[in-house]
């Protein structure tokens, strides 16, 4: 913001932090012109940032929870997403989107989702979902700069974790391997990345982690890479159901490495049903650490 | 008022003919559109006055029933038939079609096809203009559908808490109830709607073109001078044509000599605002002649666009592909 007048933050709150602390501090160096609070209006302040866009500002919208992208949907899908192609290529959408989703938090169905294959399967809007910090901040950076709608989605219960990853100073726009191996792929976003990673050191397995950080357009390139070598991919996501974002991952890989695999891809997204609130019900839900490490053991010896 | 030089100039009539003649062309070459199309007919008097009032940096939200605005503002009417009959010449090159029509040159970068779609974002327009351009304002027409939308009331809300420079204004073609603005509202009025969140207005009898240059040259002094948004109920007839999904031989090509005598239907005898900014002419001295003679060279100019853009080489598949993201 101080390199560049023209970003804006907007959102509830936000001139206090937002809930999160996320723009802390931002108001006292930038006023609030520039760190603008608005009403609940999530269906409205998406357009206004949309007209922003189109007038020469790059707006940041913090929309708090991605279960609010249901209200501010109209704008961000129907006009941010497709104003860049319906123009003619004349005008560009620089929209930058930072929400959170996913549970851990017992806050219920409406505050603890994931929306990944919705948001991503639009065209025209571009998501990252980081599982780091650092690649959290480059995120923001990087979807504050582009010229087209960017949602950064971050995941709930990453939220105030200091954990590094390897190769933390890449590039938020290119999914990356984390872990290194030889047995197995395990392709992950968000926190099941660290479960992946744990699950893989208590099992003593020789597991690749692949942190798919770039769901749009959806960045299946080393996973496949690594399939090639490891002949077998289970694939997570915290979304739920057939629908989850899983099933384009796995769908993507067999495309064009079939041939490759030594057994069927194996999924292991959500439940298909909301997330529940009370601790014992969400416990169940969630996938945890023995699930991603019974799965992998599931498909070493399929 | 500083209306008076423009009621005393064939300028209005002029802009509500060039509209008048395209949407008539338009329906008269629908078999060159694929897809559907909205005619602005009878609700061409806010287009006519826009105009007058607009300044080179204000910028215009509409909706998908656009063609009055471009047509009035003086966007290429090649241009815009190309663009609705799939032609590679379209400002959108045919990605947008009728219903998205817009043209960056007369202050409108997009055309939400959505209803209330383009109201948020006139306000994050009209929010970009207080960065850059003094004194600048944002148009945003909407019809009284809008209404049912929540956007609407968010951004009325937003607009007034904000003080934002906009003309808000509803093309209301609606038919009031003995005490509700319409059958889909409750309100006594869409301006008691508007003035809920203290967005501030007046309501016009748009069969009345003059009627509404005064009240959109007022509101918008208002607006530049600083006093936030106001809001325009410009209350139109409606066009026998839009009760038909198929309007298109509901009135005939409209004749200006009905503006003479005595018609003996409600559209010819009292709505269609382009027959009343005739006789409001014929009473301030005009000739009807000169009129006519107006007429047959926007008439002809018309034509020639429609003819030029008929034959205008199609969109190249290959572009559909294109410009999804700009990097």
């Amino acid at each position: 913001m101080t390199s560049d007048s023209t970003v804006m933050v907007l959102g509830e709150d936000v001139t206090a932090g937002g809930p999160f602390g996320l723009t802390k501090g931002l108001v006292d160096g930038h006023g609030p012109q520039r760190v603008r609070n608005t009403p609940i209006s999530e269906g409205a302040v998406m357009g206004v940032a949309v007209g922003l866009a189109l007038g020469g500002a790059r707006p940041f919208v913090d929309l708090m929870f991605c279960d609010f992208m249901t209200a501010a949907s109209d704008q961000l899908f129907n006009h941010a997403a497709k104003i860049h192609f319906m123009s003619g290529g004349n005008y560009s959408v620089p929209l930058a989107v930072w929400t959170i989703g996913g549970g851990g938090t017992r806050w219920g169905a409406q505050h603890s989702q994931r929306l990944d294959a919705w948001i991503s399967g639009v065209p025209g809007i571009k998501m990252i979902a980081p599982a780091s910090p650092k690649l959290a901040a480059a995120a923001v950076l990087e979807a504050t700069a582009d010229p087209d709608p960017v949602v950064v989605f971050a995941d709930r219960a990453l939220l105030y974790s200091r954990q590094d990853l390897p190769g933390d100073s890449g590039s938020p726009w290119r999914s990356r391997v984390v872990r290194t191996g030889s047995e197995l792929t395990v392709a992950a976003t968000g926190r099941l990345v660290h479960l992946a990673l744990d699950a893989a050191a208590a099992i003593g397995a020789s597991a690749e982690v692949v942190d798919v950080q770039r769901l749009a357009p959806l960045d299946v390139e080393p996973v496949v890479d690594s399939v090639t070598r490891t002949s077998r991919l289970l694939v997570l996501h915290d979304e739920a159901g057939p629908g989850a974002l899983a099933a384009t991952i796995a769908a993507m890989v067999q495309d064009v490495a079939f041939w490759e695999l030594d057994a069927p891809i194996a999924r292991l997204p959500s439940p298909a049903t909301p997330v529940p609130a009370a601790a014992s019900l969400e416990d169940a839900y969630a996938l945890d650490a023995d699930d991603v490490a019974g799965a992998m053991k599931r498909l070493l010896q399929a | 008022m500083a209306t008076v030089t423009a009621v005393r100039t064939t300028e209005l009539l002029e802009r509500l003919l060039r509209a008048r003649r395209f949407d008539e062309f338009l329906l008269a070459n629908a078999d060159a559109v694929r897809g559907h199309f909205h005619v602005s007919i009878g609700l061409e008097a806010t287009a006519a006055a826009l105009p007058r009032v607009r300044r080179a940096s204000d910028l215009v939200t509409t909706t998908y029933r656009n063609h009055a605005h471009l047509a009035a503002l003086g966007s290429d009417l090649t241009v815009m038939y190309a663009e609705i009959f799939g032609r590679d010449l379209g400002h959108q090159r045919g990605r947008a079609g009728s219903t998205h029509l817009s043209d960056p040159g007369v202050g409108m970068l997009h055309t939400s096809a959505m209803v209330s779609g383009g109201v948020p974002i006139a306000l994050g327009q009209a929010h970009a203009l207080t960065r850059s351009r003094e004194g600048a304002v944002c148009f945003c027409f909407f019809g009284d559908g809008a209404f049912g939308e929540g956007a609407v009331h968010e951004s009325l809300n937003l607009a007034s808490l904000w003080r934002l420079p906009i003309v808000f204004v509803c093309e209301n073609n609606a038919a009031a109830e003995a005490d509700r603005a319409n059958d889909y509202q409750s309100a006594a009025s869409l301006l008691a709607l508007a003035e809920a969140h203290a967005v501030h207005g007046t309501a016009v009898d748009a069969r009345h073109p003059a009627a509404v240059l005064e009240a959109l040259e007022a509101l918008t002094g208002d607006v530049r001078d600083g006093s936030g948004p106001r809001f325009l109920d410009a209350q139109a007839g409606r066009w026998p044509g839009n009760a038909t999904f198929f309007p298109h031989d509901a009135t005939g090509p409209t004749d200006l000599r009905d503006a003479q005598g005595d018609a003996d239907d409600a559209w010819r005898s009292t709505d269609d605002p382009l027959l009343n900014e005739c006789r409001r002419l014929i009473s301030t001295g005009f000739a009807l002649d000169r009129m006519l003679d107006i007429d047959r060279r926007i008439t002809a100019e018309v034509d020639d666009a429609v003819r030029r853009a008929r034959l205008a080489p199609v969109a190249p598949p290959d572009t559909a592909f294109r410009d999804v993201v700009g990097s």
